[in-house]
């Protein structure tokens, strides 16, 4: 009895505060990370048809780098101004990741509060980050780094478009 | 005076009501994760057995495949989050009337 008090207490609590647990949904970044993936898998199969994509110096690899860490800069940005009040389980995880080479920037001062929006944006630039770090090892992005790599990164895209989705208001 | 247990009988007895599916949301959005980070162990094995990516690499490469299944728990705590938000808004606001006249004064 005194778990379902303590429980009811709590629920009262958060509705009194106003809390957020989750960001209201945002149709940006299904749009803008569902393209990111689109320009990804064009990019990473040219590189492993041979295409001058494979090299990391490349202007094609160049733009594509450019352009993928200013979105997910973008969008990082976006989902910190409306970071929902419950930070997420798997923040301190990302810590160990960072340790690896190739990371392209550090992570911020307040990792841990990181919703979970932000968290899988946040795992989406490390794969980012991989992708870039054995593209520039001798061989370039050849098919087999292409499919690996880039395979991971596809995963994550897509499983950063399923959290964002997460709060999507049901069609009737 | 109504009590905390008052309260929470209202809630518990409405929240019982709630027709819930959330373990199936879970089930269903977990497969993308898992079948991501298996499909990447073999695509990374393989990609050593052909000789395009170094062991070293390799071992590099599983290590961060590890990453996908955080990705996995993360996007199940944030459905199981909305879920309780939903409960917060769905529940509460039904029991809006009913549970300010428990308390000594209206605050909901």
């Amino acid at each position: 009895m005194r778990i379902w008090s303590g429980f009811a207490a709590f629920v009262v609590a958060l509705v009194v505060a106003g809390c957020a647990l989750v960001a209201p949904y945002d149709a940006t970044y299904d749009q803008d990370l569902n393209q990111f993936s689109s320009d990804t898998a064009k990019f990473v199969a040219a590189a492993a048809a041979g295409g001058p994509e494979r090299t990391v110096t490349s202007q094609q690899a160049v733009a594509y780098y450019a352009a993928s860490y200013n979105l997910l800069d973008r969008l990082s940005q976006r989902a910190r101004l409306s970071r929902a009040s419950v930070p997420c389980a798997t923040d301190a995880g990302l810590k160990v990741f960072w340790e690896q080479s190739g990371a392209s920037a550090p992570l911020p001062a307040d990792v841990d509060s990181l919703d979970c929006r932000e968290f899988q944006l946040y795992a989406v630039r490390h794969y980012v980050d991989q992708l870039k770090y054995v593209h520039g090892q001798p061989g370039g992005l050849n098919p087999g780094r292409a499919k690996a790599d880039g395979g991971a990164l596809q995963t994550a895209i897509l499983g950063a478009i399923q959290t964002f989705n997460v709060t999507k208001p049901q069609s009737s | 005076m109504a009590t905390a247990g008052d309260i929470g009988k209202l809630i518990l007895a409405k929240a019982a009501q709630v027709p819930g599916d959330t373990w199936s949301k879970i089930e269903q959005a977990t497969k993308l994760y898992i079948n991501g980070y298996s499909q990447n162990l073999l695509d990374i094995a393989q990609g050593v057995v052909d000789g395009d990516i170094t062991p070293d690499e390799g071992k590099l490469n599983a290590t961060n495949a590890q990453l996908l299944l955080e990705m996995g728990i993360a996007n199940t705590t944030e459905i199981v989050l909305n879920e309780v938000q939903q409960f917060i808004n769905n529940v509460i606001g039904i029991l809006k009337t009913a549970i300010n006249s428990k308390l000594p004064v209206a605050i909901l």
